[in-house]
């Protein structure tokens, strides 16, 4: 068995040593359950399709699924034929998807019927894309513009292998900033192993973790949580839910051990219909939160009703794949600290004239460490200015590239972390970032605007609810609901805008900016 | 006594507060809640069902048939008021 250093490298090990453990469970409509052999010849049967149809060392594969074996099989067959996974998450609208295909130039897309017919309509932009790779097997014709692959997971198929390095682009996942449109965070094979064998090593995740699965894999945290399960050859349980009692059931009945969730999943646990008070988890060994920070009365909540249960409090950024964690033991004394950070890797704390901060004063997150991504895809300048030179040390003597948060945090006597504030505009809805400007440009698309800004007001475990504050172009004609009603069909629930404000003008900083903080504090203050 | 017709009302007005997007489609007691009832939506219309009409909901009420739409909701409260009266 050759050394692990690329990514499917995990897949390929686990199916050699394991090939009938189980691997997936996949809890959709029906239960199946995938062994590691089956999932490795799915991942390996569509890297030989990919292949025979031309992919070149370094393309880029998207994967447009709803969470499955399949999008888990595709995410390794991109890499296996030596080429670059994109994985779009499924909530995403057809606009969007156009946008991300584009952006990266993808040149296969690894979808399903039903999938591809729901977005097909937007995808115009038609340069890069050569393949459409359907998972099902349909003799339906859904495509005149390019050729289609079928069944591209069950015909049998050798792929030749990756001629790559561990240096090389694995992946892109897609994230929001503060402004524009999603882009690319560009991981290496290295940063993506990096990532699984350190959280690996302090969850002490092994061969017998049934982990349940709710996050997207186009969610660095959530893509986390099955190289962390395929790396151990544990077993990974898809899973999707409406109501709290679910995802109780599931834990139960599923022998879950491991969870990683947002704020909103713990408040759907901890919620009273759950049924969680009534049921014993003994199974569960840990949960892992991530994507917002979690109330001390939920902290209390998930202590008293999980009493056996390791909670690892975590923060990390697409950016540099996964930052810091709380160690479960620190929880009671510090249930505000974001932790210290993950094993291999170092936090630095910088003030804005690039000193070190002093234990209490509020400075940048800063890190460093082998998860530090390669960048953003096709944009130099918005890389610059996360991806730095090491604050401290010059080239010259070592110091490497590390990763700007963009985060304001403090850090105590005693080395702990703390979360202060963005230092941007940006918004946190549902363990989600979201970019005001992607939100503001489609409220713009109404043509009924003369201006819009968009900002996150508070909404408990929910993160922030989106807030509008627009300026029509008539206002006697202006209708609320009906332009509400428009962008709630233009985006997925996490984005669209829960309320809008009508004002005759926005404030403007004296740059001629909009004035988003003022915007926001003023809102803050009638909140409070 | 609350009569029917109030209960949707009431849970309409709800919806329609908390999700401007129905207002404007005016939003009917049968029309179908998958798509704005997600896991989100469900705990905050919970968190407003429950002091409005003096109802507890338990684990087992909470299923695809009975948040359906305004008319089933409409019908879980009642039976839920109904039984916590005997």
């Amino acid at each position: 068995m050759p050394n692990c250093y690329l990514l499917h490298h995990l897949l390929e090990q686990a199916a050699s040593l394991y090939p009938s453990k189980e691997a997936v469970v996949d809890l959709g409509s029906a239960r199946r359950s995938l062994n590691y052999e089956t999932l490795y010849e799915m991942a390996s049967n569509c890297a030989a399709l990919l292949e025979q149809h031309g992919l070149r060392r370094r393309e880029r594969v998207a994967i447009y699924l709803p969470k499955s074996a399949e999008e888990a099989a595709g995410i390794f067959a991109a890499t296996m034929a030596g080429g670059v996974f994109v994985d779009i998450n499924s909530v995403l609208l057809g606009h969007q998807v156009a946008h991300i295909l584009a952006d990266c130039a993808a040149s296969y897309l690894i979808t399903s019927r039903r999938e591809w017919r729901r977005i097909r309509e937007d995808i115009t932009d038609l340069r890069s894309l050569r393949h459409l790779l359907l998972v099902d097997d349909s003799a339906d014709e859904v495509e005149e513009r390019i050729p289609v692959i079928r069944r591209a997971m069950s015909e049998p198929g050798r792929p030749a292998g990756s001629t790559a390095i561990g240096e090389d682009l694995g992946g892109i996942l897609y994230t929001s900033g503060s402004t524009g449109k999603p882009r690319g965070v560009m991981l290496a094979h290295r940063n993506l192993l990096a990532g699984s064998r350190i959280v690996t090593s302090y969850l002490e995740i092994g061969a017998a973790e049934r982990i349940l699965s709710m996050l997207p894999f186009s969610f660095d945290y959530g893509l986390n949580q099955l190289l962390t399960s395929f790396q151990n050859a544990a077993t990974v349980v898809l899973f999707h839910y409406r109501f709290p009692a679910e995802i109780v059931r599931a834990l139960q009945g599923e022998n879950i051990t491991g969870l990683a969730g947002v704020p909103l999943i713990w408040a759907g646990l901890v919620h009273h219909t759950s049924g969680l008070r009534e049921t014993k988890l003994p199974s569960l060994r840990y949960i892992t939160n991530s994507g917002g920070a979690l109330s001390r009365a939920t902290v209390r909540n998930l202590r008293s009703l999980l009493p056996t249960t390791k909670i690892f409090l975590m923060y990390g950024l697409t950016e540099a794949f996964r930052s810091t964690y709380l160690s479960p033991e620190e929880l009671d004394r510090r249930p505000d600290s974001i932790g210290k950070a993950i094993p291999e890797t170092e936090i630095l704390v910088v003030s804005s004239d690039g000193t070190p901060c002093r234990p209490g004063e509020m400075g940048t997150l800063v890190h460093r460490g082998p998860t530090v991504s390669l960048g953003y895809w096709g944009k130099p300048e918005l890389t610059q200015q996360f991806f730095r030179p090491h604050p401290f040390i010059p080239a010259d003597q070592g110091g490497e590239m590390v990763c700007y948060s963009g985060d304001l945090v403090r850090m105590d006597d005693d080395g702990f972390l703390y979360f202060v504030a963005r230092a941007d505009g940006q918004i946190k809805s549902q363990g989600y970032r979201v970019s005001p400007a992607e939100v503001e440009e489609v409220l713009m698309e109404t043509g009924e605007l003369a201006q819009a800004a968009v900002i996150g007001l508070p909404a408990g475990d929910a993160g922030e609810k989106i807030h509008a504050i627009v300026v029509p172009m008539n206002s006697a004609s202006f209708d609320a609901a009906q332009t509400l009603e428009r962008c709630g069909r233009r985006l997925p629930a996490y984005m669209a805008p829960k309320s809008i404000e009508v004002l005759d003008a926005l404030p403007k900083t004296p740059n001629g900016k909009i004035d988003y903080k003022s915007l926001r504090s003023a809102r803050m203050e009638q909140l409070r | 006594m609350e009569t029917t017709t109030t209960i949707e009302d009431k849970i309409r007005n709800y919806l329609c507060r908390q999700y401007p997007a129905l207002a404007a489609k005016g939003l009917k007691d049968n029309d179908p809640l998958a798509g704005t009832l997600d896991s989100l939506a469900v705990l905050s219309v919970v968190g407003f069902m429950e002091p409005e009409f003096s109802i507890e909901l338990t684990p087992s009420d909470l299923t695809d048939e009975n948040f359906e739409n305004i008319a089933s909701i409409a019908r879980l409260v009642e039976r839920l008021g109904a039984s916590s009266l005997q």
